[in-house]
């Protein structure tokens, strides 16, 4: 079943009077389950995909099915719902609240859902020892390495069970090892528990540890490749 | 949401911008502490000035008499047996008590004592509520005795001579010599009796005729039966006087109508310093959009974060609201507090009764509400519009 199907999506800016076209008529599906790489070169419209992906932003032109839903109908506040249930992202620069604990940073997309207290602490508390940060509960970010921020930052993506991870670049701020770490626990978290990943890249080795790489260049897919 | 969590996020948020934050709060601070200051400074005032009455009573009147010509002759001079016709005439008088005013030289023991002299009835000690601290008031058995009542400002004078016991000593008033059969006790000056009784010495009236040929009965204090109708015995009062005297007029106040247009006027003085604080308070709340806004455009990466986790607009707009109101109740509590302790202040030196009206400060707390609602408002509906993605681009 596809999470996610875009219909020649386009998106164009209009700086001036000219019509900037970043994506020109993207056809893309996504099944549960699949993890997929998104790379192409700086300015390809890689970050703008995925804040259409992730409801951050609407299309100019093209239709967008989330889990079947099309979603040019829903309004700011049904768009916000639903990103906030079905969509984990993840940044490059982590973006934590600076002025929030790792659990207080976890436990925020819960309180916008409205979830009891109790319970958002408990699947908050549970959702940070999953990616290994039980230990770090009350750390401010600025308290926490790169590499915990991002763990930290997953486990915000994660506590609502979504239906899609989005991560723009998730490792392009960390060394090698620490990136490897954190790909390994996409890794993990999409073999042991089925969740779908999309993950925004530059760096080949980690599009490799992908089934799906899609290459995209001048807002338009250059090709598809398949691993293993 | 919940709300718990929501006033312990703002809080979290405004202690993280310490500074600011006091600014905010200051500014709300001194707009609604001047309100309360001001007005309940405005409030004791009226009520100083009402309380003037509180020990004569609301039901008193009082007639001054002048003629129409200029001069007092016989014909038109107003006597005892007018005022006791008067009295006759018109039912809704209680009590009646003409007196006489006599600017003449007082010595006591050859030094000069300031005041001056009053020729006045028994009545006047019921009508003023006089009290008496040594021997007795003038009693209309005393005719034309040499007898005085002295206020207290005059016991004082003697005081000084080293006596305590003024009763029997004798007091030159002009050239006649006066026995005193009283002392009165200090009396609250009132704007309704024209004369100063702590400066006074009180006579038997008849006697004061005998002081000097142009002592005249011009003024006349009345206390009122309840429930009298104010206009009604004006106009008697006057139409008598014109009728029985020829060309004679008479000028009628009554405590009353005197409180009514101090009441009025002190309503209008109130409200000017209301509206000065209130100017001061819409200051203050344009000093916490200013800082809301500030903080809205500080926070604008944060903004797009919680768009990102799934906050919706109305989301953002309440955690800037929260934050406004928070400042404004915050600041209004403390304005409230510190405007009480100011009036406090004043009114220690301005020597007034203090109350706590409770009024200026309610005021002052709702409006405070209200400014963080109002000035809060517009730039936490800007947050609310802002575009996540662009957020999430600006650094
Ligand atoms: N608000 C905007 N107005 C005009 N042009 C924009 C706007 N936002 C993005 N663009 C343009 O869209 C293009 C794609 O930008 P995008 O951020 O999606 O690239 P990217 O593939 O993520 O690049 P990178 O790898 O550097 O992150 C760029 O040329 C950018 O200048
Ligand atoms: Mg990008």
């Amino acid at each position: 079943m596809s999470v996610i199907k875009l219909d020649k999506i386009r998106k164009s800016y209009f700086p001036g009077d000219m019509e900037f076209q970043v994506l020109k008529g993207l056809d893309i599906d996504i099944k549960e389950g699949e993890m997929v790489a998104i790379m192409g070169p700086s300015g390809s419209g890689k970050t703008t995909l995925m804040n259409i992906l992730g409801l951050l932003d609407r299309p100019t032109d093209g239709r967008y099915y989330l889990s079947t839903r099309e979603i040019s109908t829903l309004d700011d506040d049904e768009l916000a719902s639903v990103r906030g249930r079905m969509i984990g992202f993840v940044f490059q620069s982590f973006y934590l609240l600076s002025k929030l604990n790792a659990l207080q940073n976890v436990m925020l997309p819960l309180r916008y859902q409205s979830t009891p207290l109790n319970e958002a602490k408990e699947r908050a508390l549970k959702m940070l020892d999953r990616v290994g940060m039980g230990e770090h509960t009350t750390h401010k970010p600025t308290e926490l390495s790169g590499g915990q921020q991002q763990r930290v930052a997953i486990a915000r993506a994660l506590v609502t069970k979504p239906s899609v991870i989005l991560a723009d670049e998730p490792t392009g701020a960390l060394d090698t090892k620490t990136g490897k770490e954190i790909m390994d626990l996409f890794l993990e978290l999409n073999r042991d528990e089925g969740k779908t990943v999309v993950i925004i890249t530059h760096d080949p080795r980690i599009g490799a540890q992908c089934k799906r790489i899609i290459h995209i260049e001048d807002g338009e897919i250059l090709k598809i490749e398949y691993n293993k | 949401m919940d709300i718990v969590q929501q006033l312990k996020e703002a809080f979290g948020n405004l202690t993280a911008a310490k500074l600011r934050t006091l600014l905010a709060i200051l500014g709300i601070l001194i707009g609604v502490a001047s309100v309360v200051a001001m007005v309940t400074c405005g409030e004791m005032a009226t009520q100083k000035a009402l309380d003037q009455f509180k020990t004569l009573g609301t039901n008193l009147m009082s007639a001054t008499f002048y003629s129409s010509s200029g001069a007092t002759t016989d014909a038109n001079k107003f006597t005892l047996k007018d005022a006791y016709n008067l009295k006759q005439e018109i039912p809704s008088i209680k009590l009646l008590a003409p007196y006489t005013t006599t600017f003449s030289a007082i010595n006591y023991q050859g030094k000069k004592v300031n005041g001056s002299t009053i020729g006045a009835t028994e009545n006047l000690q019921k009508i003023l509520h006089l009290h008496i601290l040594q021997g007795r008031f003038i009693s209309n058995l005393d005719n034309y005795e040499p007898y005085a009542v002295i206020g207290a400002n005059v016991y004082k004078t003697i005081q000084k001579t080293g006596v305590t016991d003024a009763v029997g000593k004798q007091i030159q008033v002009g050239s006649t010599i006066f026995t005193i059969i009283g002392v009165a006790k200090p009396w609250p000056e009132s704007q309704f009796f024209n004369q100063s009784i702590n400066n006074s010495v009180i006579v038997p009236i008849k006697t004061s005729f005998v002081l000097s040929k142009y002592t005249s009965i011009n003024n006349m204090v009345m206390a009122m039966e309840k429930n009298y109708d104010i206009d009604k015995a004006t106009t008697k009062i006057k139409s008598y006087i014109q009728k029985s005297r020829k060309g004679a007029q008479a000028y009628v106040r009554s405590a009353k109508k005197l409180i009514a247009s101090m009441e009025s006027q002190n309503e209008i003085y109130t409200l000017l310093l209301g509206l000065i604080g209130g100017i001061s308070l819409l200051v203050g709340g344009i000093g916490v959009m200013n800082i809301m806004l500030v903080s809205v455009s500080e926070r604008r990466k944060e903004i797009g974060i919680r768009m990102a986790i799934g906050a919706r607009r109305r989301d953002i707009q309440l955690l800037f609201i929260t934050e406004a109101m928070i400042l404004a109740l915050f600041g209004g509590t403390m304005g409230v507090i510190i405007g009480i302790g100011t009036a406090l202040a004043i009114a220690y030196f301005a020597n007034w009764d203090f109350h706590i009206f409770w009024l200026p400060p309610f005021i002052g707390f709702a409006v405070s509400a209200a400014t963080g609602i109002f000035f809060g408002f517009y730039p936490a509906y800007r947050a609310s519009q802002l575009d996540p993605i662009q957020t999430l681009r600006s650094d």
